[in-house]
């Protein structure tokens, strides 16, 4: 067959698997759902069928297997246990890996698909054995089928907010039980928050669910005492897929600018002998966020390979290079009519530029099935109760950098669940809930994005790092340094405090990788942690690598650029006037600031002009000033990054050619702050050595 | 004339296999994801052959054929369900339907058209 369409089927099939991952994990902690039963059903089936067309015999047979145990799962014969689960997710790593080798060359791949295949037939053989003990049970499942439909107000108490409580983890699992439709209206004057912010507090739903009331109720379990709810038995049939009803709620809306329940209980009835014109049931929560009820346009994405983007994404930084050129060559040309053409080129690339940037963004959840498989099975085999909660999971990134933080999260989340997070008596004992609870969240922070990932563990104690670091002759005893800069020490190679190794993370070594890698990406990663209360790590990442609005200077006789975001104001001083700030601070309306002199740092040995230029940074709400010579003006610009001797310069974050074919060393701000602020720490160590050894 | 061919199936490369060796034929293939989105292209233009899957979500092949038939142009449209070898039984539950020829997936792309061609004649 076509090599082409072999690769199309390995990439649908990628897809296919990693849609069933997330399946069976959001299933296996709602093992009613029959909607998600028949998903795993089907994604079995379609692998069976094509695999075996596409010459991946191997994966059909054991797709074969799995179908078969799903068809009872599916039909109520069979149980969802947690050893299927199990062998469940172990074949679906296994097909990934069979995608890549067929034929089973590699002799792990061989090892671990006979294993499988003896796991799957013990399995069925057990199987038989009980069946005859269940067959009661399944009858009794029969009659929970039936979908019907409540109305659900959720309201927490003041001092349940102030405390800190989200109902959004709530609503979500609420969302799991079923089709559900948010009915909570963001104009709702009684509510004064707006956007996303509003899920924070109450809200209103109606929910299409097979469960009883109970398992909803059963929801609010840990809220029930400090908030007002209301769950009501709308009707005994499915309404939310009856398009007159989201109608009727639509209109409510739109009417009394809120749902009023008892506005909507009259027309029950009608709604309900509608009931067999059913509606698809992806558009209506889209329909009703948008207040938009025309039929959704037939083709609303396409799928273009990776590849094609990266290409896109050169060629849009070359365009953007020879922009650059030709707005050179328009002001040295002084010609009205160039000078438009350029200026109107300028802006259409930049808006080409920004619009190819957008397209290259991936949002995070996409990672987000690793993470949860991640926690799940880690936790699992330590024998402790954790759940990954997330938050903001949509936001977007460059793929590159996705690509690059997927490992570092790993191996932050692998350390929390290994050493941050105690085992359930421990936990019991200092009065812990015996889940501990990760929260992954995601945001953006102007041009950043920051990623947090918090646990609820015992904490990392700074003294420990400290004697630690005393041990390794880091630090002298007496040192006197920050919480933040003890934790800092987590982050050098080869730093451990841990004595023993598991098989989960070692020695909890690897934060130095982490740092290394997120780095890579012109990213920072910063420990806080509270002794019992838990350890979060932040990681700050640039939306994007690879293009840059810059401001262009120099300095001396060479050219420099600093990313346009990083930069708070510029001022002008006399160099005269700047050398005699004795403490190299300088202030100015109100606000001081240190200043660096470039020219020293760099090294450079021309005379500074008579005047001078600041650039004034803001860091970590540390302000400073950066001493160049002169302000050439804005310019975009493509990051190249420097070649392998050049590695080690971390202030400098690549080069960029100019339109005249000149090279501009981009400064990294923040390191550069980083890098005077460090060496300033360690000389002072130094003193403090020397007075020692004296 | 142009002959046209509703490919329903809810697995992408298994559609797309179907559509490069008919189109290489000269056919015009309409894709669908399942029988709902097939149904569509019913509205009384010319259709000279459904391959439809048979185990679909939201609308199946069996649901597919019923309505396809209800429809007074396309009562004699022939009707080609591709399926996986245990479903057996299944053809039972719709026997009483009209549907031309089942094939049993994996099937050899190099015969299939061969099969197709007989449908249409």
């Amino acid at each position: 067959m076509d090599e082409e369409l072999i690769q199309d089927f390995i990439e649908d099939a990628k897809e296919l698997i990693a849609e069933l991952e997330e399946t069976l994990l959001i299933l296996e902690n709602s093992r009613n759902n029959k909607e998600l039963i028949s998903k795993v059903f089907r994604a079995m089936h379609s692998l069976k069928g094509a695999s075996a067309m596409f010459g991946f015999n191997i994966i059909g047979e054991l797709t074969h297997s799995l179908e078969d145990i799903y068809d009872m799962v599916r039909n109520d014969k069979q149980d969802l246990s947690d050893e299927l689960f199990e062998l469940t997710l172990r074949a679906v790593d296994h097909i990934n890996q069979l995608l890549k080798d067929s034929k089973l060359a590699d002799k792990k791949n061989k090892e671990n698909h006979e294993q499988l295949k003896i796991g799957i037939k013990n399995f069925l053989l057990k199987k038989e054995e009980s069946y005859s003990n269940t067959i009661d049970i399944d009858d009794e499942n029969r009659n929970q089928k039936k979908i019907k439909t409540y109305y659900i107000n959720f309201e927490p108490e003041k001092e349940l907010i102030e405390d800190g409580f989200k109902s959004f983890g709530l609503l979500k699992d609420i969302e799991k039980l079923g089709e559900s439709l948010l009915i909570t209206n963001i104009n709702d004057p009684s509510q004064k928050n707006t956007g996303p912010a509003y899920l924070s507090s109450s809200f209103k739903l109606i929910l299409a669910t097979n469960q009883d009331i109970n398992t909803i109720t059963e929801q609010f379990l840990f809220v029930e005492n400090r908030s007002i709810i209301n769950i009501k038995l709308l009707s005994e049939y499915d309404l939310i897929h009856i398009e007159r009803f989201v109608e009727i709620i639509r209109d409510t809306i739109i009417k009394y600018g809120k749902v009023d329940i008892d506005k909507i209980l009259p027309f029950i009835p009608e709604i309900e002998a509608l009931k067999h014109e059913p509606i698809q049931p992806r558009t209506i929560k889209k329909n009703l966020e948008k207040g938009n009820y025309e039929s959704e346009k037939s083709i609303s994405s396409i799928r273009v390979s990776s590849d094609k983007i990266d290409e896109m994404m050169n060629l849009v930084s070359e365009l953007v290079t020879s922009q650059a050129e030709l707005s050179l060559l328009s002001k040295s040309i002084e010609n009205s009519k160039l000078t438009e053409l350029a200026e109107n080129i300028e802006k259409l690339s930049r808006r080409f530029r920004d619009n190819v940037f957008h397209i290259s963004l991936v949002p995070l959840e996409r990672s987000l099935t690793r993470f949860q498989r991640l926690v799940r099975d880690v936790s699992g085999k330590l024998g402790k109760k954790i759940i990954l909660e997330t938050e903001g999971t949509e936001t977007e990134l460059d793929k590159t950098i996705i690509e690059h933080i997927v490992d570092p999260i790993m191996h932050i989340l692998r350390n929390s669940i290994d050493h941050g997070i105690e085992d359930s008596e421990t936990r019991i004992k200092s009065g812990k809930p015996e889940q501990s609870k990760i929260l992954l969240k995601a945001f953006y922070s102007g041009p950043n994005v920051i990623i947090k990932i918090k646990d609820d563990g015992k904490g990392i104690d700074p003294e420990k790092i400290r004697n630690k670091a005393i041990e390794k002759d880091l630090i002298d005893a007496d040192a006197n340094l920050s919480k933040s800069e003890i934790l800092e020490f987590l982050f050098l190679p080869g730093f451990s405090t841990t004595n023993n190794i598991s098989d989960v993370s070692g020695r909890g070594v690897g934060m130095d990788v982490v740092k290394r890698k997120i780095a890579e990406i012109n990213g920072e990663v910063e420990i806080e942690s509270e002794v019992n209360n838990g350890t979060q790590v932040t990681i700050k990442l640039p939306l994007t690598l690879s293009i840059i609005d810059g401001l262009l200077v120099k300095i001396g006789n060479t050219n420099f650029i600093f990313p346009l975001n990083s930069i708070v104001k510029i001022f002008e001083y006399k160099h005269d006037e700047i050398i005699n700030f004795t403490n190299n601070t300088i202030v100015t309306k109100n606000i001081d600031f240190s200043f660096i002199n470039l020219r020293n740092l760099l090294k450079l040995k021309d005379e500074a002009p008579e005047l001078e230029r600041i650039i004034l940074i803001e860091y970590k709400n540390t302000k400073v000033g950066l001493l160049v010579d002169e302000i050439i003006g804005k310019y975009q610009t493509v990051l190249k990054p420097m070649g392998a001797f050049y590695k080690n310069l971390d202030i400098i974050s690549g080069a960029s050619i100019l339109g005249d074919g000149k090279v501009a060393l981009v400064f990294d701000p923040y390191k550069i702050i980083s890098h005077v602020k460090k060496s300033n720490i360690y000389n002072k160590l130094n003193i403090n050595k020397k007075e020692i050894t004296v | 004339m142009e002959k046209r061919v509703v490919i329903a199936d809810d697995f992408r490369s298994i559609r797309n296999v179907v559509r490069k060796t008919l189109e290489k034929k000269g056919f015009i293939v309409l894709e669908a994801e399942d029988g709902l989105e097939a149904l569509k292209y019913f509205d009384g233009s010319e259709i000279c052959l459904l391959i439809s899957d048979f185990d679909m979500p939201n609308m199946n092949g069996a649901e597919l054929a019923v309505e396809i038939r209800k429809l007074e142009k396309y009562k004699d449209t022939p009707i080609m369900m591709l399926t996986s070898n245990k479903r057996k039984r299944k053809e039972d539950e719709i026997a009483g339907l009209k549907i031309d020829d089942w094939i049993v997936k994996p099937f050899d792309v190099s015969n299939f058209y061969n099969i197709i061609e007989t449908l249409i004649k």
